[in-house]
């Protein structure tokens, strides 16, 4: 049974470097998993319209040698950053005459993909699915990724279909990242079976603060150092994706990853989208936890990664309040009333303070939240958003010994969970949610005793949709960027179509709530 | 094969800019590249030529560095810089009298002379040699122009090469580096002559970057200014004298030779403000020649930053800039990284004088990093600064483009490059409208032009520029002068879509 890993685009190749070099040392070649065990070559397939980064791996000499040549398609100009050009079938680059290695020249880019992909399905004894890599909001890991799944639908009818999407950072890496990610979000819904999505913003906060907690701890006090020892770079980011993927396509030693456990998660068409978190996470080559060694801290690490819905931002501006009628002026007189004035001043201060602070939540708080409709209480909101399935791994050398399911230790470690991951009342946590207890130790080749996954369906993911929506329709509306979509085939009602698509998939996660 | 680009450089002013910006190129290689294997970084901007047999052979990537040829059509309709410079000069080796076209009477600094008698004149031979240079490239990506709008040549026979190949090669990306007269300019035509140029700038260029004059004066005096203070200080800790102003120590020339910070020629008039530009150009291709972590082509520039197809006026400007012009002195170094995107967004950087695009609304905004030291983290730090500090357009509210490349430039360990698409570029385009409309009013001088053509083409320029400005306006208003609120038809859409709380 194998899988093909299929990197699409700058981002998804990037990953790419990072996932084989740790699948080369994790996952030995006789194992048959990610390596065809007759010819030793890795069962991927790297896909880019521009050579750089498909170069890069290639002149990378601890990876370079796994790869198969025809694997490896790319040509010069890139996609930039339009999902238009990506997703064109017809696109041709300008005075090419020179492709990528092993293509037939007449093809375009997305033809050769296919081509490789397929040669590549061929040659395992039981093909089971793909594993798409790449970003939403670029040009040629969100269209051309796309454009691919559709052709993978109508070739291989039965396969699956499992993706690592990486979402971009809100406060923008293109401009264009609205309107590409909804288009391949729409795409993806179709199409995929599964989509892991990992969001930048989430896992540069959590880098971050891994950093900074190191750094103090030795002692940088200079604002401006703590800024350079806490620099994320890029192959930071990719090395925390690439954690928690072979977590999830590999939990056990020698197991075949067959997208069950994925499948259990994605458990209907209109709930696919996925978010999994680990401890401890790759981290400039060393392994780095949140916090100590102990499964109780390792276990709130991965958890403390998952964000609640409350610390999202509000979507919109706050809506200027109607200005209150004279008659209801907070009195400003001198006067205090009989009642008020206590003669214990100490609870007097204690008093006022509780009043101030509550006084200034709520301001803090109708600043936030905008609409008329105010929600009450802070924690109804984390009230609102729950999850559909949840699996959660632990492994570790000791892990049967500590966690074994005698012991209250089980019982606190998934009480933990259902409490991170509320359950919807139609799924109980009893059926949904899944345990996993791995005796191994989690890594062969980095010093690391003990590992926890999580991995949620949560209906919170409509909070990001939401906020991706709104933001594309206004760019929409003030007909922003339309000319380079339709100089490519995309008119206005693909538009339109999208912002339908998701919708549906918004109106899906919310009516679980119900 | 990596991706190639064509340089046109027309003009006096074009050319000039454009050898600063060869020289500045080949440091950065010589820098970057210690091997003398012709590798593909090189490959964008250069040839490497066998000229042995006497049939000129290109050889691939890979090889040795035989002869490397630009990768340019040189057009001039006069010889003084051609055969000066280019061909005679410190640079003759990378050019061949092949890819030169010019021309002994000049174009009279008459903008229709050089488009309507010249271009046609011209033009096949220009085609030639375009066609050829194409064909040398495996992967095409753009051509560069860089001319001045003010003259003849530049800005008639330069708009005229632009309109071609658009019709030529449309999918090839068309990038201006123009320069828009001063305040004091010399010439008296200058305003006929750039309104007409900027008309086909509108409607044929992809992404045009205007530089002002007066702006790179400006920085130049103040780099120096910057550099007195220092050297002020430095003077008074060792001799404890109080220097006058005025004295020969205050002179900038004489401290430049003294302390040998430009070299001990003397400075050549434009040729620190040429080298300016040469770095923006440098910085702004930097990342299809070197690797990095986030790539950033010509395609996506243009993608990302136009949103609009006529609005595609990019506001430049570049920090640090204190080793543009004095390489090695770094005590007038920014503190960080973070100092340097701050500096870069200051106005006294940017390449256009009088736009104040902190005041304006931002359509759009590039960020090209380069260096090795800075990380993804320090990039997003810093445009959440900017994200508040700006004011972004409604729709556009995170309309920030970064690319980051490894290779630092040339004596500095990072640079920022900001191409931002504001409305306040229409402050150029309205003063030069102003200066335009005061000749044309008398129509003074429009006989020169009437020679080739008609005067209603003046109407027709002024009504495109019009428009430009107009939806520039249209922008800035919408979003600036109602306080940030949305329209009455947009409120009714958004509330559609509006956050509500479930429950």
């Amino acid at each position: 049974m194998s899988t093909v890993l299929l990197h699409v685009g700058q981002a998804g190749n990037q990953i790419g470097q990072e996932l084989w070099t740790l699948l080369l040392e994790e996952s030995p070649m006789k194992e048959d998993i990610f390596f065809d065990k007759f010819t030793n070559k890795a069962r991927a397939v790297l896909v880019d319209s521009e050579p750089k980064v498909v170069k890069h791996i290639m002149e990378d000499k601890n990876i370079s040698f796994i790869f198969d040549q025809q694997n490896l398609q790319y040509t010069q100009s890139g996609r930039g950053n339009n999902w238009a050009l990506g997703y064109s079938a017809t696109y041709r680059e300008p005075t090419d005459p020179h492709i990528g290695a092993g293509a037939d020249e007449s093809m375009p880019l997305y033809e050769r993909a296919l081509e490789a992909l397929r040669k590549e399905a061929e040659k395992a004894d039981y093909f089971l699915g793909v594993m798409l890599v790449h970003s939403l909001a670029g040009g040629t890991g969100s269209g051309l990724g796309s454009r691919l799944i559709e052709s993978y639908r109508d070739t291989f009818g039965k396969a699956y279909l499992a993706t690592t999407s990486v979402w971009p950072h809100s406060s923008g890496e293109t401009p264009l990242q609205h309107y590409n990610t909804c288009f391949s979000m729409s795409r993806l819904q179709e199409n995929a079976d599964a989509v892991l999505l990992f969001q930048n913003e989430t896992i540069m906060k959590t880098l971050s603060k891994l950093i900074t907690l190191k750094s103090t701890a030795q002692g940088h006090k200079d604002h401006h150092a703590i800024n350079m020892a806490s620099a994320v770079t890029m192959k930071n980011l990719n090395e925390s994706i690439v954690t928690v993927l072979r977590h999830v396509m590999q939990p056990q030693k020698e197991e075949k990853f067959d997208f069950s456990e994925l499948m259990n998660l994605a458990c209907m068409p209109a709930y696919k989208m996925l978010e999994a978190h680990t401890n401890p996470l790759l981290f400039n080559r060393h392994m780095c936890y949140a916090g100590e060694k102990s499964w109780s801290a390792v276990v709130d690490g991965a958890l403390s990664q998952v964000q609640l819905p409350a610390t999202q931002e509000p979507l919109f501006r706050p809506i200027p309040k109607p200005s209150k009628p004279p008659g209801t002026a907070i009195p400003t007189s001198k006067f205090i009333p009989k009642e008020e004035h206590k003669e214990d001043t100490q609870q007097a201060i204690a008093d006022s303070k509780k009043r101030e602070g509550v006084k200034r939540f709520e301001e803090w708080f109708e600043g936030e939240m905008a609409g008329p409709q105010k929600v009450e209480a802070f924690s109804q909101l984390e009230k609102q958003h729950q999850t559909i399935c949840t699996t959660a791994y632990f492994k570790g050398i000791d892990a049967t010994e500590e966690i074994s399911r005698t012991q209250p230790t089980y019982k606190s470690f998934r009480d933990r969970l259902t409490q991170r991951f509320k359950t919807v009342n139609w799924n109980p946590a009893s059926e949904s949610t899944t345990v996993r207890i791995i005796e191994e130790a989690p890594f062969r080749r980095f010093d690391c005793t003990r590992s926890a996954t999580v991995i949620g369906n949560r209906t919170s993911i409509s909070l990001p949709i939401r906020k991706l929506l709104d933001t594309s329709i206004q760019k929409f509306h003030a007909k922003a960027y339309l000319h380079w979509y339709s100089q490519y085939g995309i008119e206005k009602d693909d538009f339109l179509h999208t912002f339908e698509s998701l919708r549906g998939v918004i109106d899906a996660y919310e009516s679980a709530l119900l | 094969m990596p991706r190639e680009i064509i340089t046109i450089q027309v003009g006096q002013c074009g050319n000039q800019i454009a050898l600063k910006f060869w020289e500045l190129a080949l440091k950065e290689h010589a820098e970057y590249n210690k091997s003398l294997i012709y590798d593909e970084a090189l490959s964008s901007f250069f040839r490497n030529v066998d000229g042995r047999g006497g049939v000129q052979k290109n050889l691939p990537c890979g090889s040795n560095i035989t002869d490397l040829k630009a990768r340019s059509i040189v057009v001039d309709m006069e010889t003084g810089v051609i055969n000066n410079k280019i061909l005679n000069g410190e640079l003759k080796d990378i050019f061949e009298a092949r890819q030169c076209v010019s021309d002994q009477s000049g174009a009279g600094n008459n903008w229709a002379r050089g488009h309507l008698e010249c271009g046609p004149k011209y033009k096949e031979e220009i085609e030639e040699k375009v066609r050829q240079a194409v064909e040398h490239c495996d992967s095409l990506q753009g051509f560069f122009f860089t001319h001045s709008l003010g003259g003849g040549t530049g800005s008639g026979l330069g708009s005229y090469i632009l309109k071609d190949l658009a019709d030529l090669y449309p999918s090839v990306f068309r990038f201006s580096t123009c320069v828009f007269p001063s305040e004091d300019d010399d010439v008296v035509t200058s305003p006929y002559n750039s309104m007409l140029a900027l008309n086909v700038l509108i409607e044929n260029a992809d992404c045009v970057l205007p530089v002002d004059n007066q702006a790179l004066f400006d920085i130049v005096s103040r780099i120096d200014t910057q550099y007195q203070a220092q050297a002020h200080k430095r003077e008074e800790k060792s001799s404890g004298a109080i220097i006058k102003q005025g004295s020969a120590i205050t002179d900038p020339m004489a401290l430049t030779e003294k302390k040998g910070g430009v070299g001990a020629k003397p400075v050549r008039h434009y040729e620190r403000e040429n080298s300016i530009v040469a770095h923006v150009i440098n910085n702004l291709t930097c990342s299809m020649r070197f690797e990095g972590d986030l790539n950033v082509d010509l395609n996506e520039i243009t993608m990302n930053l136009v949103p609009y197809p006529r609005m595609h006026f990019l506001l430049s400007s570049l920090s640090p800039l204190y080793s543009v012009l004095q390489p090695g002195n770094s005590q007038l170094a920014p503190r960080g990284i973070d100092d340097s995107f701050r500096e870069a967004m200051e106005r006294s950087n940017q390449l256009i004088q009088q736009a104040n695009p902190l005041e304006a609304v931002y359509l759009a905004c590039g960020l090209i990093v380069r260096g090795p030291k800075v990380e993804i983290s320090d990039i997003t730090r810093n445009v959440e600064k900017l994200q508040k500090r700006l004011k972004m357009v409604g729709w556009n509210k995170e309309g920030f483009k970064v690319g980051h490349c490894y290779q630092a430039p040339l004596n500095q360990p990072y640079s920022v490059l900001t191409l931002a698409n504001n409305t306040s570029t229409r402050t150029i385009m309205q003063r030069l409208r102003t200066k335009f409309m005061k000749i044309y009013k008398q129509k003074v001088f429009v006989h020169h032009y009437t020679e080739f053509m008609d005067q209603s083409h003046f109407d027709h320029c002024l009504e495109t520029c019009e428009e430009v400005i107009e939806s520039y306006k249209n922008m800035e208003e919408k979003y600036l002068g109602k306080w940030g609120e949305l329209d009455d038809e947009e409120e009714i859409v958004a509330d559609a879509y509006r956050f509500r709380p479930i429950i």
